[in-house]
């Protein structure tokens, strides 16, 4: 696992995963939108996306969705994450075809490790 | 981890962002407009507790769940809570 982009529309939140993530030594790219998760899919196929759930225009459910049905991207490893955290939303995320899901607030000390757990699981 | 300039830098940016989003979550309590409320409660819970706060965290967390179900006091009553602990 190398190159990871990291798609949330809360600039801070996606700053702190950028921060943590290049300081574990991975190659980390931004995206604020579904469109520009499309845009960069063209151009780069990153190891593992962290897509958050609750974005503008289309949800982070609709972008996976269209992630899996492009041949091209179908294997990428997707990982929820996101601050619905109430009880039934993990199975919802694991049903809607998701690798994995982080719930949100990010914990610093642990979130790199979370990433290449579920990456390697 | 958290003593180094690239975190310091984030936790001024989340504490400009956070006050604003307390804003904005006061005004849509004004406004009646619980669409926002729930929105803004569900951003500020999602981060704060990354930054030290994670009593900021839960009561955003309870406000997002309950804004629909309990009265205008207790959800400004929460929302003074939240504004209060950012503060301190």
């Amino acid at each position: 696992m190398k190159d990871i982009l990291v798609v949330d529309d809360n600039a801070i939140n996606r700053q702190l995963a950028v921060y943590l993530l290049k300081k574990s030594g991975y190659n980390v790219y931004e995206a604020d939108s579904g469109k520009q998760v499309f845009e960069f899919l063209q151009k780069q196929s990153p190891d593992v996306i962290l897509l958050d759930i609750q974005l503008p225009e289309i949800d982070g459910v609709e972008v996976l969705k269209q992630i899996r049905e492009n041949r091209s991207t179908k294997e990428i490893k997707v990982i929820a994450l996101t601050a619905y955290t109430m009880r039934g939303d993990k199975e919802r995320f694991e049903a809607a075809g998701f690798d994995g899901y982080l719930p949100k607030p990010i914990e610093p000390k642990t979130f790199a490790n979370q990433i290449l757990e579920i990456y390697n699981s | 981890m958290s003593n180094d300039e690239g975190f310091e830098h984030l936790k001024t940016l989340f504490h400009d962002d956070m006050a604003e989003k307390i804003k904005a979550l006061q005004s849509a309590v004004v406004d009646s407009n619980w669409d926002a409320v729930g929105r803004l409660s569900h951003q500020i819970g999602g981060t704060a507790k990354s930054f030290g706060y994670p009593e900021i965290s839960t009561m955003a967390h309870e406000l997002e769940r309950s804004v629909r179900k309990i009265s205008l006091g207790e959800v400004a009553d929460l929302v003074k809570k939240i504004s209060d602990a950012l503060v301190l």
